[in-house]
């Protein structure tokens, strides 16, 4: 479903994105954790179309996302790190004009956004300005605007960050049961108790490059002395430090 | 003192940076050629008034002409001074004013002022440059000291208009605080009335420099009273200041109730358009009737079309021409800002990015949107030819095509220059708006040139349709 081969991302000196070769399949979680300016952002602005990779390719449900990026925009969801939204819109018109933009009819908007406001608790706020929403209201709003349309592909940066415990746990909850409906996933996190609870698979990148992807069960047997992908990171990345 | 440095100093070291980022050989290139050609304007300027002098009864003709470097220079310090007032006004956040730093508001309040009159100083040495080729005319060596003394003038007219500021704004303060009010409200009074009357004492030059012993001492107590009294209001401001964030918190709220008409009104105005295009322009529309700029610079155009009419002559060629010729300007005017306001910049055209949006798609519905102003005024022209006018409907609809025809090349113009050298970089703007108004005026002159320049805009749409696609985040 998704397929990354040799992808590489430079700005000036510095590799972002050093030779990641991916592969993850329908219907799978992929966890993609790492240091800060790892290379997490990089590699999902790539996938979804917002950076171009100096080397490499992307597939996406069997589409280049070089040759054709907006297939790809089509059937994949974004949720940024950092919300981007219209202040001058309400939550209700935001979404609105997302799933405007991504070709629903009036009523399976209506039905949609409306299901999406109920679940991420958006109702009293829905038809007040983005202007006036805390950062996690706009977190809330950013995700909603992924989820729009039903993709069959979800690209989600940091998404549970900055939500409080409850749309937190339902978040989680919910793309535990789309990816049972075979939706992929691919989120990256720092919040790794959530990655190991969720994904089915997990990649850890550091300073540009892949060290590490599997199963919890398989890092686990590698690193058999850690409790916890907490530890298992740790380690790895005082391994790394230097080496690349 | 010290904690005023501390931030002057930061600011520096914050545009020193910001220079060296955006000072790329481009730009270099096209400053040193814009200083290039003020150089040599002025180098001619000193060469030719070298070769001659101006007869004594010609002093007083070159001294007229000064006036309008004077008008200039007043004009744009006055012009630097509101912005920065108005930015302090609307942005108190973006302006650092709410620090959460042990420093005191109005520090930084000084600092910006500092900054702010630093700024008017380049102003100034433009403008003696260009009055030293006077002096050389004339012999007068003090046309150097008139621009210091307009320059001074511009300051007190800052201060006049700073004054109503700050008095608007303490108004605020008073009303929201609820203590006093009645006392307060007309020590307010009082204060409004003194610096208005001043504002409309200054505007009489000659009298405030009057032989008259006694009148120009009274405007100069009245005008040392003014600045008493603004100082006054200026230390109610910072009150004002200090409680802006809950203030506009409850400004906001009590706004909510408005969307919910203006979300039916657009769309169902809006709601016929094809898929392609629709949710840009009811999202663009949204957004712009929710800018108080935008819907002021709607009706400020809409008012000049109609003083326009009023003020002409019944004779349609006469009338039909300066129409034509004011809204095509009043277009221009408001279609340039209304395409800043809609992607603000960087950050939402990297939401537009991550969508499926072709280029073309994109394109399309900004054309649209630069050409929807043209339309709001075409339609104000028409009604009120109709209506205050009594013209016959068919030479109104020739009008009104001529002027629409004339906007959708413009329109075309506008949209391709604005995604060709998105994101936005300053420098660019000035070669662009340059394009259209030549093109403007020589497509009203029936020049070739115009055709030339609009067939020059159909390479500009490929550049920009591939910028679009090329553009990262």
């Amino acid at each position: 479903m998704i397929k990354l081969v040799d992808l590489q991302k430079s700005f000036g000196d510095i590799d972002a994105v050093n030779q990641i070769s991916l592969q993850i399949n329908r219907g799978e979680i992929f966890g993609f954790i790492g240091n800060n300016g790892a290379g997490k952002t990089t590699t999902i602005k790539m996938m979804i179309g917002l950076l171009k990779p100096d080397n490499g390719q992307i597939i996406i449900d069997g589409i280049d996302v070089e040759q054709n990026p907006l297939k790809v925009k089509k059937r994949a969801g974004y949720a940024p790190e950092e919300p981007v939204l219209y202040e001058y819109l309400s939550g209700y018109e935001f979404l609105d004009f997302i799933a405007d933009v991504k070709g629903l009819n009036s009523k399976q908007r209506k039905d949609q956004i409306e299901e999406l406001i109920e679940f991420f608790a958006l109702t009293e706020k829905q038809n007040q300005m983005i202007k006036t929403y805390s950062h996690g209201m706009r977190k809330k709003v950013a995700l909603a605007a992924a989820f729009i349309a039903r993709p069959k592909i979800l690209l989600l940066d940091e998404p549970i960050t900055g939500l409080d415990p409850e749309c937190s746990y339902r978040t989680k909850q919910r793309l535990t049961h789309l990816s049972k409906e075979g939706v992929t996933i691919f989120f990256s996190s720092h919040i790794l108790e959530a990655v190991e609870k969720i994904c089915h698979r997990i990649g850890i990148i550091h300073e540009g490059r892949l060290i590490l992807s599997g199963t919890m069960k398989e890092l686990r047997l590698q690193f058999h002395n850690a409790s916890s992908l907490e530890e298992i990171f740790v380690q790895l990345t005082e391994k790394s430090k230097g080496k690349y | 003192m010290e904690q005023l440095f501390v931030i002057l100093k930061t600011k520096f070291r914050i545009l020193r940076n910001y220079l060296r980022f955006e000072l790329n050989r481009t730009v270099k290139i096209e400053l040193g050629i814009i200083i290039t050609i003020f150089t040599l304007f002025i180098l001619n300027n000193y060469s030719q008034n070298l070769k001659y002098s101006i007869p004594k009864h010609g002093i007083e003709r070159a001294l007229s002409e000064l006036g309008i470097i004077s008008l200039l220079l007043i004009a744009s310090n006055v012009f630097v001074f509101i912005s920065f007032l108005y930015r302090i006004l609307s942005k108190p956040d973006e302006c650092q004013l709410n620090l959460v730093i042990p420093i005191k508001p109005k520090i930084v309040l000084y600092s910006l002022l500092t900054i702010t009159f630093l700024k008017t100083l380049f102003i100034l040495v433009f403008a003696l440059l260009l009055l030293s080729t006077f002096t050389l005319q004339t012999h007068i060596p003090f046309s150097n000291f008139l621009a210091l003394s307009w320059f001074i003038i511009s300051g007190f007219i800052f201060a006049s208009i700073a004054g109503g500021a700050f008095l608007i704004s303490s108004l605020g303060s008073l009303i929201y605080r609820g203590k006093k009010q009645i006392k307060a409200f007309i020590f307010w009074l009082i204060i409004s009335a003194v610096l208005i009357l001043s504002v409309y004492r200054y505007s009489y030059f000659k009298e405030v420099f009057s032989p008259d012993v006694g009148k120009s001492l009274r405007g100069n107590i009245f005008w040392l009273a003014s600045i008493v009294l603004f100082y006054i209001a200026s230390k109610l401001w910072y009150d004002f200041i200090e409680i802006w964030p809950e203030w506009l918190a409850r400004r906001r709220r009590l706004r909510q109730s408005k969307y919910r008409i203006q979300l039916n009104a657009i769309n169902l105005t809006f709601g016929f358009l094809p898929s392609y295009i629709r949710p840009f322009i009811i999202k663009d529309m949204k957004l712009l009737s929710r800018r108080f700029r935008s819907i002021l610079g709607i009706v400020v155009m809409s008012s000049f079309i109609l003083i326009a009419i009023n003020k002409h002559t019944t004779n349609p060629r006469t009338l039909g021409s300066s129409l034509v010729i004011v809204c095509l300007l009043s277009f221009y005017i408001l279609s340039n800002s209304y395409f800043k306001t809609m992607e603000k910049g960087h950050e939402q055209m990297h939401l537009i990015k991550s969508l499926p949006v072709s280029p073309l798609r994109y394109w399309s519905s900004k054309f649209l949107m630069t050409f929807i102003p043209m339309l709001t005024l075409t339609g104000v022209a028409v009604l009120s030819l109709i209506v205050f006018k009594g013209w016959d409907h068919s030479l109104v609809l020739q009008l009104s095509g001529v002027i629409l025809l004339i906007g959708l090349v413009l329109s075309f113009i506008q949209t391709n220059f604005t995604l060709a050298i998105f994101p936005f970089t300053n420098y660019m703007l000035y070669f662009y708006n340059i394009y259209i108004v030549v093109t403007i005026i020589t497509f009203l002159l029936f020049n070739l040139i115009s055709l030339v320049l609009i067939i020059g805009s159909f390479l500009i749409m490929k550049k920009a349709l591939k910028n679009f696609q090329e553009l990262e985040f």
